[in-house]
């Protein structure tokens, strides 16, 4: 799992910290985070480098500026209670600080929550660390570790509430959850790609497409001819060199195309080659 | 006597340490203008992007200035032309691409946080006296109530930009800028003076807070003890998930595609099974994706009519598993949690559909999956 995702690198301030705040004091545990480090710290060794800028974050004010406000607006507020100013954010750290102060006898609370904000934190920084960071502003991707930890950490802390209220506790577990509902469908209502993309309904035109040229690999090949098979990048969005491709036949220099077919949602004359 | 209790040694050292942070922060966070800076927000540059390129250093990105704004409300942008580039000639030209886009600029923001900050405003002969532009592509011409900026047909389309004298703000003295800062960092600790007086709160909550943080082990086996007993629910927590999230995403759920690099990354790359083992240790992004390639590699194995539901099927199969991941890690404790959280983590937490139908994604799941695994409470009980 360490070598399938860049942002696996976040184990190594999660595994540290989970060895910091003693939170499993035993042996076993102790090697595993040990060794998670060590692999993690290995496979960041791989990453190729001047990929990053991490000290932009600090020098450049556009980076510390939007920093701030993707942490509160996208993350602390979910997108759901508007743009950033001093009122909410004083609000949002009461409550925080609230948390913090309710649950001071619980250190499994304190030490689990403190490391929920950390993730959330440096994956952050990690992204705006990134040279692509422009490329990706428009894409979602970076926010989804921080908040999904966002999200354990509002359940942890509704869960755990009940430990302090034990008196009121069906009600109140109750409560919290219809509201973490309400948010969680105000959520999905106001961004519909958290569930719902236009399919691309010429996959399986293409699909059989590919599967019916294949069956002529070897007549091809003994011609030394190939055919390339195109189709959508998206719904009604054809790019040349983006989207599924393939090409059966012969891979000789000296071969010659005997078909070129786009499947395409889009008129054969916005596909750029058609057959 | 309550006033005596405020003010002792350990009291007085840590309001120190509170005014050094908040000043710390406040010199650091609204960054200071160098020179000239020029407001962008709601100017018609804001229509698209637009690059200040000084003529003689085109190349030095210490010299070339950039502009980028996609939400002006948000952002108060500001063109700050620092000092050293003071009297260059100054060409102005459209940017073609996002990908050209650097932020090398110092860009500034005025509103940030809400905090008002100290500039001048200096007048539109000022600032063409300050900058000079390019004879052969730029204007810069000084009128009554501010400047006009005028690029001439060549490097872009022709296009003229007035600004207000509003707009044309300069930074104050280094001085009047540190009185800024400490004013703020004093409104700061006397107000959280008056919370800790008026709600008589005393910090000794706090030691215990750091206590409880960083020296308390914790009891871990309780919680290893409620990971056993929450493991009765997970075929409930499956059936209730996939009840939500089955319907709400059932045209992407019965339409396998070829989403986002699924096609050109995965699809396109192993088709023919022609590529060797090795290419899955490749880096086409700078940062290795074995698990996904690998995934890939083996798919390209099977019929090409079924691949893509392959990678839907994984897909589905490890953002399922991420979501209830947390449930039973042992740190819920009442059933309704345990049964819910899949609910909220797999429709909210997770932030994108194609996380849940594109092989691609998986980065994103396979690292979350990484992290929650590290908190699940070991099985032995030896000490370290």
């Amino acid at each position: 799992m360490i070598w399938s995702a860049p942002y696996s690198v976040l184990a190594i301030p999660l595994a540290a910290g989970l060895l910091l705040l003693r939170v499993f004091p035993c042996r076993q545990k102790t090697l595993l985070l040990l060794y998670t480090i060590v692999i993690t710290f290995c496979y960041f060794l791989t990453l190729k480098s001047g990929t990053s800028r991490p000290l932009q974050l600090f020098t450049n004010p556009l980076f510390m500026q939007h920093f701030t406000t993707t942490l509160f607006e996208n993350i602390f507020f979910l997108d759901l209670f508007g743009k950033m100013s001093q009122a909410k954010i004083m609000i949002f750290l009461f409550c925080l600080g609230s948390c913090f102060v309710l649950f001071r006898k619980d250190p499994l609370y304190l030490k689990i929550s403190t490391l929920f904000l950390l993730v959330i934190v440096v994956n952050l920084f990690l992204y705006f660390s990134s040279k692509k960071y422009m490329n990706y502003e428009h894409w979602p991707n970076h926010l989804q570790i921080s908040l999904f930890f966002w999200y354990c950490f509002l359940i942890f802390s509704l869960d755990r509430m009940t430990i302090l209220l034990r008196r009121n506790r069906p009600p109140l577990l109750l409560l919290g959850w219809t509201l973490l509902l309400g948010i969680c469908l105000a959520d999905n209502l106001a961004h519909p790609d958290k569930y719902r993309v236009p399919v691309m309904p010429k996959i399986p035109e293409f699909l059989d497409t590919v599967k019916k040229w294949e069956e002529h690999r070897q007549e091809l090949l003994a011609a030394n001819e190939y055919v390339i098979i195109q189709s959508d990048a998206y719904w009604r969005h054809f790019e040349k060199n983006f989207g599924p491709l393939v090409r059966i036949g012969s891979r000789e220099k000296t071969s010659r195309p005997r078909a070129w077919i786009v499947i395409s949602s889009l008129p054969p004359d916005k596909n750029g080659k058609n057959d | 006597m309550r006033a005596a209790r405020i003010l002792t040694p350990k009291n007085i050292l840590l309001y120190i340490l509170l005014l050094a942070t908040a000043t710390y922060f406040l010199s650091n966070f609204p960054v200071s203008v160098e020179g000239i800076g020029l407001e962008l927000s709601g100017s018609t540059l804001n229509d698209g992007y637009m690059i200040f390129y000084s003529s003689v250093y085109v190349d030095d990105p210490d010299y070339r200035i950039v502009y980028h704004s996609k939400d002006p409300d948000r952002f108060a942008v500001f063109l700050d032309i620092p000092n050293k580039a003071k009297n260059r000639p100054y060409v102005i030209r459209p940017g073609h691409r996002q990908q050209e886009v650097e932020l090398t600029a110092l860009i500034f923001c005025k509103k940030l946080l809400g905090l008002p900050y100290p500039l001048l405003r200096i007048s539109g002969r000022d600032l063409a006296a300050y900058i000079r532009p390019c004879p052969e592509n730029t204007r810069l011409i000084p009128t009554q109530k501010g400047i006009r900026l005028r690029s001439a047909r060549g490097w872009g389309p022709e296009a003229t930009f007035d600004f207000h004298e509003d707009k044309i703000l300069a930074s104050v003295s280094p001085s009047a800028r540190m009185g800024y800062h400490l004013v703020w960092g004093l409104l700061f600790v006397v107000s959280l003076l008056v919370i800790l007086v008026v709600t008589r709160i005393r910090y000794g909550f706090l030691q215990e807070i750091l206590h409880n943080i960083f020296i308390t082990p914790t009891n871990w086996k309780e919680q290893r003890s409620m990971h056993r007993k929450s493991l009765r629910l997970v075929l409930p927590a499956i059936l209730l998930l996939l009840l939500v999230v089955v319907p709400r995403s059932w045209d992407n759920f019965t339409h396998p595609g070829l989403y986002v690099e699924d096609s050109t990354q995965h699809f396109n790359l192993f088709y023919g099974n022609t590529q060797k083992i090795t290419k899955i240790f490749e880096r086409p992004h700078n940062y290795m994706a074995v698990g996904t390639h690998l995934i890939g590699w083996l798919t390209a194995r099977l019929d090409v009519r079924i691949q893509p539901t392959v990678y839907l099927a994984v897909a589905i199969g490890m953002s399922l598993l991420t979501s209830l991941l947390f449930s039973f890690s042992g740190l819920l404790r009442n059933n309704i949690s345990i049964l819910l959280a899949p609910v909220v983590l797999g429709t909210s937490g997770i932030i994108h559909v194609y996380m849940w139908n594109t092989l691609t994604y998986q980065i994103f799941v396979a690292a979350i999956m990484l992290l929650l695994l590290l908190l699940y409470p070991p099985r032995s009980t030896s000490s370290p």
